[in-house]
C-alpha cells in the first residue's frame, strides 16, 4: 500500500482489495441499500413492542434487537459476497443451491412446523428457511445454463436450467409453499425470457403456468381461501387485512407520529409481513412513497446497469437478482395495499425475519458483484468514468 | 412415430427424450441468429423494466388511495374506539360505549424539575405515585407509569402544564352508568376480549356488528334501578351477606333485570373477588320450599294427585336416617292448598313420595333444573342435582333440599310453570316474543292452578307482605327459607331467605306476566322487620316494593288500591321451615 493510501482511505490509488471493491461498485445502489437495512432497523423498534404485546412476549424489544443483528449481519454479508468475481458467483451460488437443496430434502423428515407448513430448520434456538437462500442462487445458475447454452457449445443449458427449477418448485410444493414456488416461477420466467426464449415459446410455457396456477387453487385450501376472500371480502374472515387498512387509513399524509401507532397493535404479523402497515400508520404517506421510491430505485438502477452489460450471464444474472427483489417488494406492498390477495411474504430488509434477511443480503451482495466495474464488463460507450482517470 | 395403440418400448422414449431436448437447445441456440429485436436480450429487459415501471407507479397509487381516500366503513374511521358495538338497554339507553382512553408517559429527559412532578402529579394520581414514578424520574427512559383513563382525567393532567408528561390513546371500554347493571353487561379485558355477562356471551356478535349500530339487551333500565335499589336496602336492613335479584318476563323468556350484592366497581374489579361473582347466574343455591312450586306443579300434573289430596301433617314424617318436620307443628290433615299456603314441608315430601321418584326425576329435569340454565351468558351455573331419585331424595327435593340450583335456572323453571306451561329459555337479548319453539313441560290446567296457589299464597298465605306492599298488581308468589349446608348438617340460623313471585296473576296466557325473585344469602334479624328473618319476613316485602315501582313501567294498572284479603283467619307469618 502506498503511503497516500493509507493517508487517504479509499483513494483512487487505493489498489488494496477493499480500494478497489469501494470504486469498483455502484454506490448508489450499495447507499440505497444500506438505507433500507437501516430503515428496517428502525421501524423494528417501533412494530417491535406492538407485535411482543400481541404474541406475549416480555421483553417489548425483543424484535428490535433481533432484527438489528440480522440487519448488521445482512449487511456485512452484502458486502463480503459482492467482493466477488463473476466466476466466484457462479461457484457460491452453486453450493448455496446444493446445500439449500440439501436442507430442504432433510426438512421432509425433521422439519420444525410453523403456521401449518413445515418450511424451517430449528437448531439451538435459531430457525433457517433454506429456501430463501435458494432464491438467488438458483437465479444465478440459471442465468449461466442460459447463457451457456446459447453459446452452442454442446452444453444443454435450457434442459439443465429446467431440472434446477423443477428439483427446486417440487420440494418447495411439498412443504407447501405456495408463495415461494410462485417468486422463483416468476424470477425463473423473466430470466428465461431474457435470456432470449422465442417468442413462440412463451405462449405456451404461459400457458403452462396458468394452468399451475388454477391446480394450485383447486388443490390447497388455503390458496382458494385466500383468493376466495380478495375475490368477495364480505364473506370472508379479513380481520388481518382490515386492521392493515384501518392502520394505513388512520396514518393518512404525515402519519400519527413515531411510536404513536394504535391500530398497528391490532395488526397481526405487524412485525414480519405487515412491516408496511405498521409503518404507514406512524409515518403516513410521504414515507410510505419514499420507501417504494427506494425499492423501485435499486430495481431500475440495478436493471438499467444489467442492461448496459456485456456478457449475457451477468447481464441475465444481475437483472434476474434484482427482479427477484423487486418482485418481492412489490407483492409485498400490494399485499398491504389489499391490491392482490393476502399472500405471507417478506418485505426485503424491512420485515423481521433473520433467514429473509440474510438472503436479501446475499441477493444483492451477488447483483451488487455482478454490476461491478471491471474491464469489459460494459459496453464501451456506456462504461461510467473509467478507473485510473485520476491515477 | 409411434405405432398407435402401442406403447413405445423404453429405448424408443429415450431416443424421443434426448432428441426433444436437442431440438429445444437448438431451437433456443438459433433464436439469436436471425437477430430480430425483438429477441435481443436488452430488449427484453427493457420489457421487464417497464413492467416494474408500471407496478411500483401502481404501489404509489395504492398507497396514496389507502391512505388518503379509501375510508373502507364506519367503523374504521371512528378507531381507534369502535372495535366493539356499543350496549343499549330495551329502551335505547346507552349501557356500554367504545371511548378513546389514555396511558400516561413520563419522560425524564425533558423534565427540568423533577421534584416538582413528583410533587404536582403525586397528590392527583395517588395511584400512579409510589416507587415507579420515582424510578422512571431517576432513569432516563420513557416509561408508562399510568392508565388507561378517561378523557377528563388526562384534561386535569394536561391543564397541569408539566414537561415530559405525554399521553398514548388507545380504544376503552366505557360504562356510563357505572356499577348499574355491571353483572349483566360484563366487562371487557384489556385486550379487547369480551369476559363476563353480555359482554363476553355476546362477543363475537358485539365485534362483528361494531359501526352497525348497537346491540340491544333485554334489560330495562328502570326496572333494573328499582330492583337494585330494593334490593341494597334489603342488604342493609338485614345486615346480609348477599342478595340476588330478577326480573324476567316469562312469556317471552327476557331479562329484564338482574343484580347480585355486594355489586362490582364500575371498572369492574372489585378488590373483593365475591363481589365480581354474578350470583344470580353463578352460583348456586338450595332454594328451600320455593321448590314446592316445581314439586306441586308435578304432582297436579302428573293427575295422580289433586288440590283437595288431604296429607297428615300433625306427624314428623319418618324416613330411614332422617326425620321431616315442619317449622309450626299443626295437627291433623291439610288438603294440597294447604300444604301449599303454609308451607308444609311434611305435606309436600308425602306428596311427592306418592307420586314417586319416577315422575318426579324427568318433571324436575323438564323444569331445567338438572342442567345449566339454557342463556347466552356463560356463567350460567350448572347444578348439584341429585342422581338418583331415592325416597329420601324425593321427600327432601319436595321442598328445595338436597338440590342446589342457579337463580336463572329457578326463574326459567317458575316462569314456564306460570306461563301456560311452555318452556321459554331465557335471554340477555330483547326479543320480540317466545321462540319458535318452546317445550310444553306442565298443562295449561296445571298451570292455571298454580297461578291460583300462588296468587292465594300472597292473599292468605306466607306471601302476605309481598301483598300488602303491591296491592292491586294481582302478585302471587312462594317464600322460600333454606337452612344453608355446614359442616355436613343444615345451619339452623344461616339462611338464604327468598321470595319467587309472579304478577300479574289474573290474565289470561299469552299475555306478558312477569316474574320477580329476590334471594338473600344470610340476613340477620332487623329491628324494622323482627322475627327470624325468613323469605317471608325478608325477601316478601321486597318482591312486593320492587313490583310496586315495576308494575307501572311494564304497562301493568293497578285495578283497586285496596287487596282483596279472602278471610281465613289461620294463616299465620313464617310458619314454614
Amino acid at each position: 500500500m502506498t503511503e497516500a493510501a493509507q493517508r487517504y482511505p479509499f483513494a483512487r490509488t487505493d489498489r488494496s482489495p477493499l480500494g478497489q471493491w469501494w470504486w469498483t461498485i455502484d454506490r448508489w445502489l450499495l447507499g440505497a441499500t444500506v438505507i433500507l437495512v437501516v430503515l428496517g432497523i428502525l421501524l423494528s423498534f417501533g412494530n417491535s413492542p406492538a407485535a411482543a404485546g400481541r404474541m406475549n412476549i416480555h421483553d417489548p424489544f425483543h424484535f428490535a434487537v433481533r432484527q438489528t443483528i440480522f440487519g448488521l449481519g445482512s449487511a456485512g454479508l452484502m458486502v463480503l459476497v459482492s467482493m466477488m468475481t463473476p466466476r466466484l458467483v457462479r461457484r457460491t451460488s452453486f453450493f448455496f443451491y446444493l446445500g439449500s437443496i440439501a436442507i430442504m430434502i432433510a426438512l421432509i423428515f425433521v422439519g420444525h412446523e410453523a403456521k401449518g407448513a413445515t418450511r424451517w430448520l430449528e437448531f439451538g434456538g435459531f430457525t433457517l428457511q433454506p429456501s430463501e437462500f435458494m432464491k438467488p442462487a438458483l437465479i444465478v445458475l440459471v442465468a449461466w445454463m442460459f447463457a451457456e447454452g446459447q453459446k452452442g457449445e454442446g452444453v444443454p443449458g435450457v434442459s439443465i436450467a429446467f431440472t434446477l427449477y423443477l428439483v427446486a418448485v417440487a420440494l418447495l410444493l411439498k412443504q407447501p409453499d405456495v408463495g415461494q414456488t410462485v417468486l422463483i416461477t416468476m424470477a425463473f420466467g423473466a430470466c428465461f425470457f431474457m435470456a432470449g426464449v422465442p417468442i413462440r415459446w412463451i405462449l405456451g410455457l404461459g400457458a403452462v403456468a396458468v394452468a399451475g396456477l388454477i391446480s394450485l387453487y383447486f388443490t390447497l385450501d388455503h390458496v382458494a381461501a385466500r383468493v376466495d376472500k380478495f375475490l368477495d371480502p364480505d364473506r370472508a374472515d379479513t380481520t388481518q387485512i382490515d386492521h392493515a387498512q384501518a392502520a394505513i387509513s388512520a396514518g393518512g399524509l404525515f402519519g400519527r407520529g413515531l411510536g404513536e401507532g394504535v391500530l398497528k397493535r391490532q395488526v397481526p404479523d405487524v412485525h414480519t409481513d405487515f412491516a408496511y402497515s405498521g409503518a404507514a400508520e406512524e409515518l403516513g404517506l410521504v414515507f410510505s412513497l419514499f420507501l417504494i421510491a427506494l425499492f423501485a430505485f435499486v430495481v431500475i438502477r440495478g436493471m438499467m446497469r444489467a442492461i448496459k452489460m456485456t456478457d449475457p450471464f451477468e447481464q441475465v444474472a444481475a437483472a434476474g437478482l434484482f427482479v427477484l427483489v423487486g418482485q418481492q417488494a412489490f407483492i409485498n406492498i400490494a399485499v398491504n395495499l389489499n391490491m392482490i390477495p393476502t399472500k405471507g411474504m417478506t418485505l426485503p430488509f424491512i420485515s423481521y425475519g433473520g433467514s429473509s434477511m440474510m438472503a436479501m443480503g446475499l441477493t444483492l451482495g451477488l447483483a451488487l458483484a455482478l454490476t461491478r466495474k471491471r474491464p469489459g464488463a460494459y459496453a464501451p460507450h456506456e462504461a461510467v468514468a473509467p478507473s485510473g482517470t485520476f491515477s | 412415430m409411434t405405432v398407435s395403440g402401442l406403447t413405445p418400448p423404453r429405448p424408443l422414449a429415450w431416443r424421443w427424450l434426448t432428441s426433444a431436448i436437442w431440438w429445444i437447445e437448438h431451437e433456443f441456440e438459433r433464436s439469436k441468429a436471425e437477430n430480430r429485436p425483438a429477441d435481443s436480450v436488452r430488449f427484453r429487459m427493457v420489457f421487464i423494466l417497464a413492467v416494474f415501471v408500471a407496478g411500483f407507479s401502481a404501489l404509489a397509487l395504492g398507497a396514496g388511495r389507502a391512505a388518503l381516500v379509501s375510508k373502507p366503513s364506519a367503523w374504521r374511521a371512528s378507531l381507534p374506539a369502535g372495535s366493539r358495538a356499543d350496549l343499549v338497554d330495551r329502551h335505547g339507553d346507552l349501557l356500554a360505549i367504545d371511548l378513546p382512553v389514555y396511558n400516561l408517559y413520563l419522560d425524564p429527559a425533558l423534565i427540568w424539575d423533577k421534584a416538582e412532578t413528583r410533587r404536582v402529579l403525586g397528590p392527583l394520581l395517588p395511584a400512579a405515585a409510589g416507587p415507579r414514578m420515582d424510578e422512571t424520574l431517576a432513569g432516563t427512559k420513557r416509561v408508562k407509569i399510568f392508565g388507561p383513563f378517561p378523557q377528563a382525567v388526562r384534561d386535569r393532567i394536561d391543564s397541569l402544564g408539566l414537561p415530559g408528561i405525554n399521553f398514548e390513546a388507545e380504544a376503552g371500554r366505557s360504562y356510563p352508568l357505572g356499577s348499574e347493571a355491571s353483572h349483566l353487561v360484563g366487562y371487557v379485558r384489556n385486550d379487547g376480549m369480551g369476559m363476563l355477562g353480555a359482554e363476553g356471551a355476546l362477543d363475537q356478535q358485539i365485534r362483528t356488528q361494531a359501526g352497525q349500530g348497537p346491540v340491544v339487551l333485554a334489560l330495562d333500565l328502570k326496572v333494573q334501578a328499582a330492583l337494585e335499589g330494593e334490593l341494597q336496602a334489603t342488604v342493609l336492613r338485614h345486615s346480609a351477606k348477599a342478595a340476588v335479584g330478577l326480573v324476567t318476563n316469562i312469556r317471552t323468556g327476557e331479562i329484564l333485570a338482574m343484580a347480585s350484592l355486594p355489586d362490582t366497581t364500575p371498572d369492574r374489579l372489585a378488590s373483593d373477588m365475591n363481589a365480581n361473582v354474578n350470583k344470580a347466574a353463578s352460583a348456586r343455591y338450595e332454594m328451600g320450599s320455593t321448590f314446592k312450586i316445581f314439586s306441586l306443579a308435578m304432582g297436579l300434573d302428573s293427575g295422580k294427585v289433586t288440590l283437595d289430596t288431604k296429607y297428615d301433617v300433625g306427624n314428623p314424617l319418618v324416613l330411614s336416617g332422617q326425620t321431616i318436620h315442619d317449622s309450626h307443628s299443626e295437627s291433623g290433615f291439610y288438603n294440597l292448598h294447604e300444604v301449599f299456603i303454609h308451607s308444609s314441608n311434611i305435606g309436600a315430601a308425602r306428596m311427592a313420595l306418592q307420586v314417586g321418584g319416577d315422575i318426579m326425576g324427568p318433571y324436575y329435569e323438564k323444569f331445567g333444573l338438572t342442567r345449566a340454565a339454557p342463556i347466552e351468558l356463560r356463567e350460567s351455573a350448572r347444578p348439584l342435582a341429585p342422581k338418583v331419585w331415592s325416597t329420601n331424595v324425593v321427600a327432601n327435593t319436595a321442598f328445595g333440599h338436597g338440590i342446589a340450583v342457579s337463580p336463572l335456572a329457578v326463574a326459567a323453571g317458575v316462569g314456564a310453570i306460570m306461563n301456560g306451561g311452555q318452556y321459554v329459555p331465557l335471554t340477555i337479548l330483547k326479543r320480540d316474543g317466545p321462540p319458535a319453539t318452546v317445550r310444553q313441560v306442565v298443562s295449561q290446567d296445571t298451570s292455571r292452578k298454580m297461578l291460583d296457589l300462588m296468587r292465594a299464597n300472597a292473599v292468605e298465605g306466607t306471601g302476605k307482605s309481598a301483598e300488602a306492599a303491591a296491592p292491586g298488581f294481582s302478585v302471587g308468589g312462594k317464600t322460600g327459607t333454606a337452612e344453608k349446608p355446614m359442616n355436613g348438617t343444615y345451619a339452623r340460623e344461616t339462611l338464604v331467605s327468598s321470595f319467587a313471585a309472579i304478577f300479574p296473576t289474573d290474565t289470561p296466557f299469552g299475555t306478558d306476566k312477569y316474574f320477580v325473585l329476590i334471594l338473600v344469602d344470610e340476613p340477620h334479624t332487623s329491628a324494622e322487620a323482627p322475627g327470624r328473618p325468613t323469605g317471608g319476613i325478608v325477601a316478601a316485602p321486597t318482591a312486593g316494593r320492587v313490583i310496586n315501582r315495576i308494575a307501572p313501567f311494564l304497562g301493568v294498572s293497578r285495578r283497586s288500591a285496596t287487596p282483596q284479603v279472602v278471610a281465613t283467619g289461620d294463616a299465620q307469618d313464617g310458619n314454614e321451615r
